[in-house]
């Protein structure tokens, strides 16, 4: 059963069309919305759907029973992440000048429209670089800690990256990203730490993330400046639901934040293909202003995106193109770092996924790792 | 590679596999529930796969992986172990997705449609009671989990193979020589096991559900027939939240959910070698009485 991806798009402006399918063909689009981790999501459109419809499409049992579970694990992460929030704050506030949250879970602490049905695996925050060092100890003390990482690993956070490794709660399990900045300093483009401070606000909880429109231009940066395009979809979904909560259709703000960091070609990127995949009507003299800041680049960008921003499956027809998806990874890792650490970046990890290849897939994995599979009672990853 | 499905009410799994001994497996202990004649009609709750891992692992010591939909819960073992990797796979599926039950880690029995749950952790003798009882006039409902149906003190039935280990399954097989084996999956991390078939009459009544009367946690002890010993609600209340899967995400309905389930049962702790005297046991104490 293959399913088109147009359709697939289309169930997040009319959720109601998965009523459309036979119910055996139902479970496909289940499928694929699950593996791009966006299940959630679309439960929340369709309960919303049912709600406010005044006479709505009939659905079958298992697939609300499907799509209840979904939405149940979101609701319950939205939960959590607030709790996990305090604690953060109670462990860093002592030592940084500031703890901001950023992506998942600033969407979820901020109860925004983008954050409804928004799962992640892990919690980033964004902290003052001067007291990185104290907050890595100060979460320590608080029962976040460094997992065992390959020395190769390590090395490419502190040295290259200057960041500390994801942190893992030892009771609770929860995951933390340390941050000192919104994309690494490796690249050359990281805007001044400073800077971003101008857009740092308090919710009423006490919570600190960026402003809206700082969110929404970290987002686009984030999508451009990556090296792991799996579930793109994902992002670019989070851009359309965070234009509801910009609530601008000028998109001023946002184009101020993109202008003071820097970032208003991956700004301009990113509007382009949320009103291409999406069909959404946003400012188009706005959209090519920011592309014609760079002719030729932006060509081939269009040309190797057209595609990886889409959702991706063995199910969905047409296929995805795996050469634009290579390329985009390509492009990910060389913005990320100057050329000669790229190259023995990607040595040292293709060298490892050729031994992979011919040893097998879990060549690498330490034999305690193995998670014993009759153990339940381990909440599922991501 | 070879697709086939297995209807255990209330879901429908298809899976696929190159793994022959995982095909006759599945054929030989679901019987009726399996199929490799897939209908476009049926509806799939669950798409899983279990294969050979790739490269040379393929000929030296040669490995499984599961993966449901595209995620891997576990890492690989050893390829004789692949139909028991299955069971712990499609148990793991549903404990990590389904909400509109609380999940218990628990054995669930009945009589006259009267359910006892037996939440126990490995090792004490749970498995091979329940296939016991399974055997002599008792209900499988499930060897593994207890779907409770939300807010009240109904279970549904999830019948599954039991999973027996190391001595248990010489015991089983001498007890009962007409049931059903699977192949013995050796060393695994629990040792030795095989899944015994649920007979069919267990299988037959797989969309029939039963009340929650007793919770029953048993020990089982080389020099002791039969010890009983009453718990109070407390007690079992904690116990039995330790052996949820679901609780916490589940919340606040879960909590009423469970203890709903402990105001209405007797609770007992059993130590026991004589499994014919805990039978007789729950029948009096449980079953039968006012």
């Amino acid at each position: 059963m293959q399913i088109d991806y147009h359709f697939l798009v289309s169930l997040f402006e009319h959720p109601e069309r998965l009523c459309d399918l036979k119910a055996h063909q139902r479970p496909f689009v289940l499928l694929i919305l699950r593996q791009q981790k966006v299940l959630p999501k679309f439960a929340y459109l369709f309960f919303q759907y049912q709600e406010q419809a005044s006479n709505p499409k009939e659905m079958d049992e298992k697939t609300l029973r499907h799509l209840r579970n979904a939405f149940r694990i979101a609701e319950k992460q939205k939960e959590q992440v607030a709790f996990e929030a305090d604690e953060i704050v109670k462990a860093l506030s002592p030592v940084s000048r500031f703890v901001v949250f950023l992506k998942g879970a600033a969407y979820s602490l901020n109860q925004s429209e983008v954050g409804q049905g928004r799962i992640y695996s892990d919690i980033d925050i964004l902290v003052n670089k001067d007291d990185l060092h104290d907050c890595e100890q100060h979460l320590g003390m608080h029962g976040w800690i460094g997992g065992e990482i390959t020395d190769y690993d390590e090395k490419y956070y502190r040295k290259w990256a200057h960041e500390i490794p994801p942190l893992t709660h030892v009771h609770r399990g929860t995951n933390i990203d340390v941050h000192h900045n919104i994309i690494p300093v490796v690249s050359k483009d990281a805007p001044n730490a400073t800077i971003l401070e101008k857009y740092i606000v308090k919710n009423d909880h006490g919570i600190q993330t960026l402003t809206i429109d700082a969110q929404f231009v970290h987002c686009c940066v984030h999508l451009f400046r990556n090296e792991d395009y799996q579930t793109a979809f994902r992002d670019i979904l989070d851009l359309r639901f965070m234009l509801i909560d910009v609530n601008d259709p000028e998109l001023k703000g946002v184009m101020r934040v993109a202008k003071d960091l820097g970032f208003e070609y991956e700004v301009g990127l990113a509007l382009y293909f949320v009103q291409e995949i999406f069909g959404l009507a946003l400012p188009q003299a706005v959209i090519d202003k920011c592309l014609n800041m760079h002719r030729f680049r932006s060509r081939i960008d269009l040309w190797i995106f057209s595609s990886v921003l889409l959702p991706k499956h063995t199910h969905l027809k047409p296929k995805s193109s795996g050469f634009k998806l290579m390329l985009a990874e390509f492009r990910g890792h060389l913005i990320k770092m100057p050329l000669p650490l790229l190259t023995y970046h990607l040595t040292m990890k293709m060298g490892r996924g050729i031994i992979q290849k011919v040893m097998g897939e879990h060549f690498f994995s330490r034999k305690e790792e193995q998670f014993d599979p009759t153990d339940l009672t381990t909440p599922p990853k991501g | 590679m070879k697709t086939f499905q297995l209807s255990i009410s209330p879901f429908v799994f298809q899976i696929e596999t190159d793994i022959p001994l995982v095909l006759e497996n599945a054929k030989l202990i679901y019987q009726s529930g399996y199929t490799e004649d897939i209908q476009e009609s049926t509806y799939v709750d669950y798409f899983l796969s279990i294969t050979f891992s790739n490269g040379l692992r393929r000929f030296f010591r040669p490995q499984a992986r599961f993966l449901c939909d595209d995620r891997e819960p576990f890492k690989p073992l050893h390829a004789n172990q692949a139909f028991a990797m299955l069971e712990w796979g499609m148990n793991w599926t549903v404990a990590a997705h389904e909400l509109d039950y609380a999940i218990v880690h628990s054995a669930v029995l009945a009589k006259d449609n009267k359910a006892i749950l037996f939440p126990a952790p490995p090792g004490s003798g749970k498995s091979t009671l329940t296939a016991h009882l399974s055997q002599n006039g008792w209900r499988l409902l499930s060897d593994e989990m207890a779907l409770i149906q939300p807010k009240t003190n109904r279970v549904r039935p999830f019948v599954r193979p039991v999973c027996l280990k190391n001595s248990s399954i010489e015991l089983a097989k001498a007890w009962f020589p007409d049931a059903t084996y699977s192949s013995i999956a050796r060393h695994t991390h629990k040792g030795d096991v095989i899944h015994m078939a649920a007979p069919s009459e267990a299988s037959a009544a797989c969309d029939e559900e039963a009340e929650i009367v007793g919770i029953v946690y048993p020990n089982y002890k080389a020099d002791t027939t039969l010890d009983i010993y009453p718990m109070n609600m407390t007690e079992s209340f904690m116990q039995l939240v330790s052996n949820s899967f679901n609780f916490t995400v589940v919340g606040n309905e879960s909590f009423d959910t469970i203890t709903q389930v402990i105001e209405q049962s007797k609770h007992f702790e059993i130590f026991y070698n004589d499994l014919n005297e805990v039978s007789a046991f729950l029948d009096e104490e449980i079953i039968h009485a006012n």
